[in-house]
C-alpha cells in the first residue's frame, strides 16, 4: 500500500515535469499530458484548434482512420483530446488509458506503443510540404466553430459561461475555453504552423501517470522518445482580486421551459490563501451538498427548484450559485438565497450542518484515491497553482474550521454578477 | 483469451438470499476507500400495465419516478439526505425504463448506511402536502429535461417509432400524468414492487462480507414483508411498423441534431440471446460508424458530422432500437449517406479483420469500466435480473461471427423500420 501521493520529477532537457503515482489498484494505466498556455484573447482560438488538428495524423500514421485503428488494435486504448480552462490557463489535454498487461490475452505490453502514438501526435505530426494538411485544418476549424455555436444547446452550461463572461469582462477568465468564432475563422495554415512551433518549443509538458509502471522506466522512455526542449517557460499561479463596483444584473431571454439562474461571487481566496479550507466548508454549507442550506430551503421546503448548487473556482477565486426555476419565481428564490446567506454571515450555523459538511468534504477527498483521473485532476490543480499540498493536510485544515471562520469568510465574499436566462413567453 | 476471463473471475461476488426473499451480492475489493451499495426495484417507467394477483392495473406515466422521489422523506417529514450526511455518506437514486435504483457511497459507517438505505426504501412515508410539494419539484425536473435538445430529439424519435409501447413516454411522466398520482397508488406500487422478494441489493468495496450479511439479516427481520405478490408485466400490442417516418421540432439551439432510429422487432426472449444481440449491435455500430470506420472521417471531412456522431443499440425483451446520429448541418443528406453505408455493407459483408478489431476495443473498454465500483455493481444488478454473470459477456463476445452481424443488418436495419427525428433552430 502507498499513500497515494505523486512523486515529482523534472526533466529539464525535455522541458517536462513528470508526476508519478505507482499503484496496482486499477486495471488500466492512465497518462495525462497537459500543456498549460496563458489564456489570451488573441491566441485562445489557435490554442484550442491545435490539439484537434494534431490528433488527425502523425508522421507515422498520416491518415486519421489508420491512427484510430492502431489505437483500437491496442485493445481499445483510449486517447482523448480536449482543451480546458483552469483559472487563467488554457490547458491542452491528451489523456491516454491502456489496459494493463495482466488483463490481456498474451500479457502484451501495450503502453510503450501507446506512448509512441502520443509522442508522434505532439512532436512528430503529419506535415505534408512543411505544414498541416489543408483538409484537417478546415475540418477541425469547422468542428470547433460548431462546438462554440453549440454551447447554446446546454442551457445550464451556457448560462454559467455567460455569467462568467459578464462577471469577468476585460479579464482573461471571460474567454471561452474554445476561443471565439471570428478569431477561429481567420486562422490560416501558416499561422497555425507558426503557433504550433511556438507551443512545441516553449510550452512546458506536465505528465501525470497512475499505474503499475515505475517512474525510472517512464523517464527512460521519455528521454528516448521525446525531443530536446531547453527553452520552456515556467508558469505562475493567478492572483485573485475583488473589484470595487456595484452588483451587475444581466437578464437574457431564450425560448426555454425553465429559467437558469447563476450568481457569481468573488471570494478573494485561492488555493494559496490560508482561508481556502474555510471557503470549501462555507460553499458546502451553502449549497455544495443535498444537506446544504439552499437545497433544503429552496427545493425540499419550497419546491421551487429541482437543482440548486454552488461551486468554487479555486484558481481564479470565484464562487457560483446555480439553480433552475420558473421565470416568475426569481424574486422568491433570490430572497431565500439572500436570507440564508445573511444567516451564515451572522454566524447562525448549526453544529450539525457544520459537521455534516466536514464529513462530506472528508469523504470526497478520500474517495479521490479510487479513481485515477480524479487523482490526476487534483494533482493538476496543485501543479498549476505551484502547490505541493496533499489531501491529508487539507483534510486536517477542514477539520479545524469553526463557525466564526465560516461567518467571517462569507462576510468577505462579494456578490458580483447575477445572470438569469429567462424563459421567453413562447417557451414551454 | 482464457487468461483474462480467469483474472476477472477472481472478482466474483458472494451471493446471498435472505429469509424474507431479499437477494444480495457482495464483493470484497481491498484497497478501495469507497464503499458503495445499490438497491433496485423492478418498477421502471415502462411498467404501466401489470397483472398483480390476477388483477390488471394501470399505472400512470411517471409513477415509478414519483415514488423514487417520495421515498426520500422520513417519518417526521425530514430528508433522507440529511441522515446519510450525518454518517458521512451521500445518496442518490434514478429511475430507468426497467427499474428504480437507490444508492449511496461512503467511506465509513457502512452497516449504518445499509440500515438507512434498506429502511428508507422499504418504508414509505407520505402526506398529501408532501405529495403536492414533490409534484412542483418534479415539474421543474421535467422542464429541465425539456430544455435539453438532445433529450428532445431522442424522445421524439421513440415517439415516432412506437405506437403503444410505454418506452415512448418520458421517464418522469408529464405535468398532467403526475397530477393524478395519489397516496393509494403509491402505496399499492410500494407494497407490490418493493416487496423484499422483488428487490436486489449489491454491496461493494473493502468490506467484511460476513459481518455485513449478519447486519442485513437483523435489519430484514425488522422489515415488513407480507405475502409475495405474483406480478406479471404486460407488454402492449405493438405493430412492427413505425408510427411516424419523420419529425421535426424547432428549438433554440446552435446546430440541428438528427437521429435516425430503427425499431428492432422480435427481441429474443432468452437472456443469453439478448446479451448476444446487444454485443452484436455494439460491434456493428463500431465497425460501420465508429471513428475507425471508413465512413466516419469521410462524413466528417465532408462536413456532414462532428465528433459527437455515434451509433448504438438499446433494448430489453419487450423493445429494442438502434440509433445513429448527432449534430449536423445537413440532416437529410446525412440520412442518405447512412443508408448507403448500410446497403454497401449488406452487399459486401463484414470483414473478419474489422470484427476482430472492434472486439478488442469492446473488450478493453469493458475491462477499463470495471475500475469503477459503481459500474461493477450496476452491471451485476442488470445481469442478475437477467440470470447472467459477468463472464457471460466475454464468452458471448468471443462467439460472435461476421454472419451474426450480417443477419442483423439484413433483418433489422431496413428502411421500413426506420424513422428520423430532427431538432433544429428556428429558420
Amino acid at each position: 500500500m502507498n499513500n497515494f501521493n505523486f512523486s515529482r520529477h523534472f526533466l529539464p532537457e525535455v522541458g517536462l515535469y513528470l508526476y508519478h503515482l505507482p499503484t496496482d489498484k486499477f486495471k488500466t494505466n492512465t497518462l495525462k499530458c497537459i500543456m498549460p498556455l496563458p489564456l489570451e484573447a488573441e491566441k485562445a482560438s489557435a490554442n484550442a484548434l491545435l490539439p484537434f488538428v494534431l490528433y488527425r495524423g502523425s508522421a507515422e500514421y498520416p491518415e486519421s482512420m489508420a491512427l484510430i485503428r492502431r489505437l483500437e488494435e491496442l485493445f481499445g486504448t483510449d486517447l482523448a483530446v480536449d482543451v480546458r480552462k483552469r483559472g487563467e490557463w488554457q490547458l491542452i489535454d491528451f489523456t491516454l488509458e491502456t489496459v494493463k498487461n495482466s488483463f490481456l490475452p498474451m500479457k502484451e505490453d501495450i503502453f510503450p506503443a501507446a506512448l509512441d502514438i502520443l509522442q508522434g501526435i505532439i512532436f512528430d505530426p503529419f506535415l505534408p510540404g512543411g505544414t498541416f494538411k489543408q483538409q484537417y485544418l478546415e475540418s477541425e476549424k469547422r468542428t470547433l466553430e460548431e462546438e462554440i455555436i453549440n454551447l447554446k444547446n446546454n442551457k445550464m452550461e451556457y448560462a454559467l459561461e455567460r455569467c462568467f463572461q459578464e462577471m469577468c469582462q476585460g479579464e482573461p477568465f471571460s474567454i471561452f475555453r474554445y476561443g471565439n468564432r471570428e478569431a477561429l475563422q481567420k486562422i490560416t495554415g501558416e499561422q497555425l504552423m507558426q503557433h504550433y512551433l511556438e507551443v512545441r518549443n516553449q510550452a512546458p509538458l506536465y505528465l501525470f501517470f497512475v499505474g503499475n509502471i515505475g517512474a525510472e522506466k517512464i523517464i527512460e522512455w521519455i528521454r528516448e522518445k521525446f525531443p530536446p526542449r531547453e527553452n520552456i517557460y515556467s508558469i505562475e499561479p493567478n492572483g485573485v482580486f475583488i473589484p470595487n463596483r456595484p452588483e451587475k444584473i444581466v437578464v437574457e431571454k431564450d425560448i426555454i421551459s425553465q429559467g437558469k439562474l447563476n450568481i457569481g461571487f468573488r471570494t478573494g481566496i485561492n488555493r494559496q490563501s490560508p482561508d481556502f479550507a474555510t471557503l470549501l466548508v462555507a460553499n458546502g454549507l451553502l449549497a455544495g451538498f443535498p444537506h446544504s442550506r439552499l437545497f433544503r430551503k429552496v427545493r425540499e421546503e419550497q419546491g421551487l427548484a429541482y437543482y440548486i448548487f454552488s461551486r468554487v473556482e479555486s484558481t481564479k477565486g470565484l464562487m457560483t450559485v446555480s439553480a433552475g426555476i420558473d421565470g416568475e419565481q426569481l424574486e422568491e428564490t433570490l430572497d431565500i438565497i439572500e436570507g440564508e446567506w445573511a444567516k451564515i454571515v451572522n454566524g447562525k450555523i448549526k453544529s450539525e450542518e457544520l459537521s455534516f459538511t466536514k464529513k462530506a468534504l472528508g469523504s470526497q477527498l478520500k474517495i479521490i484515491e479510487d479513481d485515477a483521473l480524479e487523482l490526476i485532476g487534483v494533482e493538476l490543480i496543485n501543479a498549476i497553482n505551484s502547490l505541493q499540498q496533499n489531501r491529508r493536510e487539507l483534510m486536517e485544515q477542514i477539520e479545524k474550521v469553526e463557525k466564526n471562520d465560516v461567518a467571517r469568510v462569507m462576510s468577505e465574499v462579494k456578490k458580483d454578477t447575477l445572470f438569469f436566462l429567462e424563459p421567453d413567453e413562447e417557451g414551454s | 483469451m482464457v487468461d483474462l476471463k480467469e483474472t476477472l473471475l477472481r472478482e466474483k461476488p458472494v451471493l446471498k438470499k435472505f429469509s424474507n426473499g431479499l437477494a444480495a451480492a457482495f464483493w470484497n475489493i481491498p484497497g478501495y476507500q469507497k464503499k458503495y451499495a445499490i438497491l433496485e426495484s423492478p418498477l421502471g417507467s415502462i411498467q404501466v400495465r401489470v397483472k398483480v394477483e390476477g388483477r390488471e392495473v394501470e399505472i400512470p406515466e411517471g409513477t415509478a419516478h414519483f415514488l423514487e422521489h417520495k421515498l426520500f422523506a422520513d417519518k417526521e417529514g425530514g430528508s433522507v439526505f440529511d441522515h446519510f450526511a450525518s454518517l458521512g455518506a451521500s445518496c442518490n437514486a434514478y429511475t430507468s425504463f426497467v427499474g428504480t435504483s437507490y444508492l449511496f457511497s461512503t467511506t465509513e459507517n457502512l452497516e449504518k448506511c445499509l440500515d438507512l438505505l434498506l429502511d428508507f426504501v422499504q418504508n414509505l412515508y407520505m402526506t398529501p402536502e408532501s405529495i403536492a410539494r414533490e409534484k412542483k419539484v418534479i415539474a421543474q425536473e421535467i422542464s429541465m429535461y425539456k430544455d435539453h435538445p438532445g433529450w428532445r430529439v431522442f424522445f421524439n424519435l421513440l415517439q415516432n417509432l412506437y405506437f403503444q409501447h410505454p418506452v415512448r413516454n418520458d421517464i418522469a411522466g408529464t405535468r398532467d400524468s403526475i397530477g393524478i398520482i395519489d397516496q393509494d397508488l403509491l402505496r399499492f406500487c410500494h407494497d407490490t414492487f418493493y416487496h423484499p422478494e422483488n428487490l436486489v441489493l449489491a454491496v461493494i468495496g473493502d468490506i467484511n462480507i460476513e459481518e455485513i450479511c449478519d447486519s442485513i439479516a437483523r435489519n430484514q427481520a425488522r422489515q415488513w414483508s407480507g405475502e409475495t405478490p405474483s406480478i406479471s408485466f404486460m407488454s402492449p400490442e405493438e405493430p412492427s411498423r413505425v408510427k411516424k417516418k419523420e419529425s421535426r421540432e424547432q428549438f433554440s439551439l446552435g446546430q440541428p441534431i438528427m437521429q435516425l432510429g430503427f425499431k428492432i422487432n422480435e427481441q429474443p426472449r432468452q437472456s443469453r440471446e439478448l446479451l448476444a444481440r446487444e454485443l452484436s449491435f455494439a460491434l456493428l455500430a463500431d465497425i460501420l460508424f465508429g471513428t475507425g470506420s471508413p465512413a466516419f472521417y469521410e462524413l466528417y471531412d465532408e462536413g456532414l458530422i462532428d465528433d459527437g456522431f455515434a451509433a448504438g443499440f438499446s433494448g430489453e425483451k419487450s423493445f429494442g432500437y438502434f440509433v445513429i446520429g448527432g449534430g449536423t448541418n445537413h440532416p437529410q443528406e446525412l440520412v442518405e449517406r447512412i443508408f448507403k453505408v448500410l446497403e454497401k455493407t449488406k452487399k459486401e459483408g463484414i470483414d473478419p479483420a474489422d470484427l476482430d478489431r472492434a472486439r478488442k476495443k469492446i473488450w478493453g473498454g469493458f475491462v477499463a469500466g470495471l475500475n469503477s465500483l459503481e459500474v461493477l455493481a450496476g452491471q451485476f444488478v442488470k445481469d442478475y435480473r437477467r440470470g447472467l454473470e459477468l463472464v457471460d459477456h466475454f464468452s458471448a463476445l468471443e462467439r460472435i461471427t461476421p454472419s451474426h452481424l450480417e443477419m442483423l443488418l439484413h433483418d433489422f436495419l431496413q428502411g421500413e423500420y426506420s424513422s428520423i427525428s430532427i431538432v433544429e433552430p428556428p429558420s
